[in-house]
C-alpha cells in the first residue's frame, strides 16, 4: 500500500538527487527530473540500480550548469586532498606510523565538523538533510579558515611520525604534469586537476605573473628555472622552483573555488 | 616631538617598562602600565611606516642615475642608449651626478630635501638570476646561503611574537604588514608563519573596501562560490579594519592615471591616513627587464623612460598626498630592484643582467642628498663589466630598522644571518632624533680625503693596499670587474685610529682592474687598482 504511493519514490529520489547532483530542487527539476526518475524507480520495483543508471546517463547529470556546485565535506577535503596530492603512507605492516598519522587527519575531520564515526544523532550529519542550507552548513567563520590552515600545513610542513613525514611535495607533483616548464600549461593543468570550475584568463595571468614569475615579465624565466632544476637538482635550484610552487598551491587551495567539488 | 617618542623619552627605562627600550611593542604598555596605555590609545601619528617599492626585472641603474662627471666613459660604454649630457636632470646639492630626464617628480623631491640617492647598492657574489636575486633581497641572506624567512618578517616576529595566535588583539588590531600584489612574499615570511597580509590586487582591494564581490556565474556552482566568498570575507580577520581605515579617507590628492604603481601607492596612503598601524607596506612594479629596445632612437624616450617616469611621478604624487593628508612625517619609502644591469649596453639597444645599482629613499624623515660616489666606469668597458658594489643592501635594511623603527643595534644584528651582521653599517640615511636614545653617528670622512690607496699602481704581481681606519670594525675587500668578491683581506676591530697596510696577492690573476673596497663605521670607499702583465 505504501509503495503504491508516488510520493514514496519521489522522496527517495530527491535524497539521491541531493547527494549526487545538487541540494536545491526547483519546480522545473521536480517536474522534469524527479517525477520521471520516480516513475523509473517505482516501475522497476524499487530497485536502486535502474534509477542510478538512468540518472548517471542523463543529459541533466552532465549539464555544465550542474557541475562543481557541491561543497566538499570535511572528508572530501582532507582525504580527497591527500589523494589529489599523491601523498603516500607507509606499507600497512607499519601500523604504528600509519595509525598515528591517520589519527591526525581524523582530528582534522572532527575539527572541521565531521566526526565520521560519531554523527550528532540518528539523522546523521545535518549538512546532508537540513533544509534550506544543506552542505553550506560545512562552511562557517570557524571552519573555513581551518580548511585553509589544513591545506597550508600540508604544503608548508606536513605531519611526521616515527621519522616519516607526509607532506604535499609540490615539485614532485609538478613533475607529473604534461609540461611543467611552461608556466601557462602548468597553471592550466593544475587548475584542471584541482578545480571543477575554470578561472578567468585574467586571473590565470595574474597568478602566473605574481607567483610563478615573481613579477617578471617573461615566461622563460620560469622555464629556465624549471629546466635548471631538472638538469641539476641542487638545493639552490630546488628552492627556486619549490618556493614558487608552494606559493602557487597555497593560493589555489585558499581560493574559494577549491571548496567546491 | 612625536607624542609617542615623548613618552618613550620620558619614561625611566629599566624600572617601569623594560621592554620599551628594546622593542616598541605596545603590549609592553598594556602589561605594565594601564595609564600609559590609555595615553597611547588612538595616537596613530607616532607609528613609523616603511613602504618598499620593488622594481621587478632588474632596473638599469646607470641610465636612471647618470654619472655626469664621468660622462665620456659612460657614453663610450653605452653610446646606443646613453642619455645626452644636456638632458640629464640635476640633483639639488649633488654635483657630477644626475637623473634620467623623465624623473622630474623625483628631482623636485630632491629639491624639497625629501629624497636620498644611495649609489651602487649590492652584495658580494652577485647572482644574475631574477628569482634567486629576488630571494636574496627579500631574505637578506648571503649569496651562497638559503634563508627561508624574510627580513621584515623576522623584524615583525621580534616585535609581535606568536603571531597569528591571538591576533588581531586590542594592542595590535591591524595587519602587521600589507603586501599589495602577490599572495605570499618571502619578505614578510617569519620564522613560523607569514607576518604579512596580501591584498591580491588593487581591484580586489577596492572590492574589499566597497564590500563588493566579483561576479559569479548564474549557476548552482556560482551560488555556492559566492556563499563561500562571503564567508571568506567575513572571516578575513583584518577585512573590517582595512575597510574601516579606507573609509576614513574620503578624499586624496591627485595621482597620475595609467600608472599601476601610483594606484598601489594611493591605497597605501589611504590606509596610513585611515589609521592602520601597519608598519610595512610592499608594492611592486615590473617591466624593467629590458634586454632589447630599452630606448627609442631618441634615447630619452622608450620603454625604460616610460617606466622611470611612472616610478618618479607615482612617488612624487604619493609624497604630496601624504603631506596633504598630514601623515608625511610617519612614512618613508625605498625603491629597490633585484639587480642592476651591465655597464656596457648590448647591440639591441638594451642592457643585460648586472650587479650593484643605485636605490632611492624618500620621505620627510630622510637625510637628503647622495650617499656614495659615481660608480667607476672602465675606459673601455667590456660586456661583463659590472658596477662595483659600494654599499651592502643589508646595511640599508639595518639602518632603517635601527633609525626608523628604532630597534637597538644588537637586536638589529640578531635579525640578520650570522656572518654578515658584524659587517652591517649604520648609514646616514635617516634624520637624527626620530628615535629615542640614538645618538647621530659621526659624519663620514669627506670624499676628498684619501682613505684607501695602493702601491705599486699599476702593479704586476702583488700590491700593498693602505687604508686609514678611525678604529672599530674595519673591512677591506677586493672585487673583480664582474662584481664578485674575490677576497676579504681585513676584517677586524682596530682599538684606535690608525693607518694600516695589507698585501693583495694577485699572482696568477688575469690582468685587469680590481676594486678594493674599504668599510669602517659609516665610511666606505671603492678604489680601482690596475693589474698589468706579470
Amino acid at each position: 500500500m505504501i509503495f503504491a504511493q508516488n510520493e514514496v519514490a519521489k522522496y527517495i529520489v530527491r535524497k539521491i538527487y541531493r547527494w549526487f547532483v545538487y541540494y536545491s530542487i526547483d519546480a522545473a527539476t521536480e517536474t522534469n527530473v524527479i517525477g520521471p526518475l520516480a516513475d523509473i524507480f517505482r516501475n522497476s520495483n524499487y530497485e536502486i540500480k535502474p534509477l542510478l543508471s538512468a540518472l548517471f546517463k542523463s543529459e541533466h547529470f552532465f549539464d555544465t550548469l550542474n557541475r562543481g556546485c557541491y561543497i566538499k565535506t570535511p572528508a572530501d577535503l582532507v582525504i580527497g586532498s591527500l589523494r589529489e596530492m599523491n601523498v603516500a603512507f607507509k606499507p600497512e605492516t607499519d601500523w604504528d606510523t600509519n595509525y598515528g598519522l591517520w589519527n591526525t587527519f581524523n582530528t582534522w575531520l572532527v575539527n572541521l565538523g565531521q566526526n565520521l564515526h560519531d554523527p550528532p544523532n540518528v539523522s546523521g550529519m545535518p549538512a546532508f538533510y537540513q533544509e534550506p542550507s544543506f552542505h553550506e552548513i560545512w562552511i562557517n567563520s570557524d571552519s573555513l579558515p581551518k580548511r585553509n590552515q589544513y591545506t597550508d600545513t600540508m604544503i608548508l610542513t606536513g605531519y611526521a611520525r616515527n621519522g616519516f613525514r607526509v607532506q604535499f611535495n609540490c615539485v614532485a607533483f609538478a613533475q607529473t604534469l604534461s609540461n611543467p616548464g611552461n608556466p601557462n600549461d602548468l597553471i592550466e593543468d593544475v587548475l584542471k586537476y584541482f578545480y571543477r570550475n575554470d578561472l578567468s584568463a585574467q586571473s590565470k595571468a595574474q597568478i602566473k605573473t605574481q607567483i610563478l614569475l615573481t613579477n617578471q615579465q617573461w615566461d622563460y624565466y620560469w622555464t629556465n628555472a624549471w629546466a635548471a632544476y631538472i638538469t641539476s637538482p641542487t638545493t639552490a635550484n630546488f628552492n627556486t622552483v619549490n618556493t614558487r610552487l608552494r606559493s602557487l598551491f597555497q593560493y589555489i587551495f585558499n581560493l574559494s573555488e577549491y571548496q567546491l567539488a | 616631538m612625536k607624542r609617542r617618542n615623548f613618552l618613550l623619552n620620558s619614561i625611566p627605562a629599566a624600572a617601569v617598562l623594560p621592554e620599551l627600550i628594546d622593542g616598541y611593542t605596545v603590549k609592553a604598555f598594556n602589561a605594565n602600565s594601564p595609564l600609559v596605555q590609555a595615553l597611547m590609545r588612538g595616537d596613530t601619528l607616532t607609528d613609523h611606516v616603511l613602504v618598499i617599492i620593488q622594481l621587478s626585472g632588474g632596473n638599469d641603474g646607470m641610465n636612471m642615475v647618470i654619472p655626469v662627471a664621468d660622462y665620456s666613459n659612460y657614453f663610450n660604454a653605452r653610446s646606443n642608449i646613453a642619455i645626452p649630457q644636456n638632458r640629464v636632470l640635476g640633483i639639488t646639492g649633488v654635483n657630477g651626478t644626475g637623473l634620467h630626464p623623465s624623473m622630474t617628480g623625483l628631482q623636485s623631491l630632491f629639491a624639497e630635501g625629501k629624497a636620498k640617492l644611495v649609489q651602487a647598492v649590492g652584495y658580494p657574489q652577485p647572482n644574475f638570476s631574477h628569482f634567486r636575486a629576488t630571494d636574496i633581497w627579500m631574505s637578506a641572506s648571503n649569496s651562497n646561503q638559503e634563508v627561508y624567512t624574510g627580513w621584515t618578517g623576522r623584524y615583525l616576529n621580534y616585535e609581535f611574537p606568536n603571531f597569528p595566535n591571538n591576533y588581531p588583539n586590542p594592542d595590535a588590531p591591524d595587519p602587521l604588514a600589507i603586501q599589495i600584489g602577490s599572495t605570499t612574499t618571502l619578505t614578510t615570511q617569519g620564522p613560523v608563519v607569514n607576518m604579512g597580509m596580501s591584498i591580491t590586487n588593487p581591484t580586489t582591494f577596492y572590492n574589499l573596501v566597497s564590500g563588493v564581490t566579483d561576479p559569479v556565474p548564474n549557476t548552482p556552482a556560482g551560488k555556492e562560490l559566492s556563499f563561500i566568498r562571503t564567508v571568506n570575507q567575513q572571516t578575513q580577520k583584518y577585512a573590517s579594519v582595512i575597510r574601516g581605515a579606507a573609509n576614513n579617507v574620503p578624499t586624496q590628492g591627485t595621482y597620475p592615471s595609467n600608472n599601476t604603481l601610483a594606484d598601489q601607492l594611493k591605497i597605501v596612503a589611504r590606509l596610513v591616513k585611515g589609521g592602520l598601524k601597519t608598519r610595512v607596506y610592499m608594492v611592486s612594479f615590473g617591466g624593467f627587464d629590458n634586454h632589447s629596445v630599452q630606448t627609442q632612437a631618441d634615447t630619452t624616450t622608450g620603454t625604460h623612460a616610460t617606466l622611470l617616469q611612472r616610478v618618479s611621478d607615482a612617488i612624487k604624487a604619493f609624497q604630496d598626498d601624504l603631506r596633504g593628508l598630514g601623515v608625511e612625517d610617519r612614512v618613508i619609502g625605498m625603491t629597490y630592484s633585484e639587480f642592476g644591469r651591465r655597464i656596457k649596453s648590448n647591440s639591441s639597444t638594451g642592457t643585460d643582467h648586472g650587479a650593484a645599482a643605485p636605490l632611492f629613499l624618500f620621505g620627510s624623515g630622510i637625510e637628503p642628498g647622495m650617499l656614495g660616489v659615481n660608480p667607476t666606469i672602465p675606459v673601455n668597458a667590456t660586456v661583463n663589466d659590472n658596477v662595483p658594489m659600494q654599499y651592502d643592501f643589508r646595511s640599508i635594511y639595518a639602518t632603517i630598522l635601527e633609525k626608523w623603527f628604532c630597534l637597538d643595534k644588537s637586536v638589529v644584528d640578531s635579525l640578520f644571518p650570522t656572518g654578515i651582521n658584524a659587517q652591517l653599517q649604520s648609514l646616514p640615511l635617516i634624520k637624527a632624533g626620530l628615535c629615542s636614545g640614538i645618538t647621530p653617528p659621526p659624519p663620514p670622512v669627506p670624499a676628498s680625503d684619501k682613505i684607501i690607496w695602493n702601491y705599486p699602481h699599476p702593479f704586476a704581481h702583488n700590491t700593498d693596499i693602505s687604508f686609514k681606519t678611525q678604529g672599530g670594525h674595519t673591512l677591506v675587500q677586493v672585487f673583480d670587474t664582474l662584481g664578485r668578491l674575490l677576497v676579504t683581506l681585513v676584517e677586524k676591530d682596530y682599538p684606535s685610529a690608525t693607518t694600516d697596510k695589507i698585501t693583495f696577492v694577485a699572482v696568477g690573476l688575469p690582468t685587469r682592474i680590481y676594486y678594493a673596497r674599504f668599510q669602517n663605521g659609516v665610511t666606505q670607499a671603492v678604489w680601482p687598482m690596475l693589474k698589468v702583465r706579470e
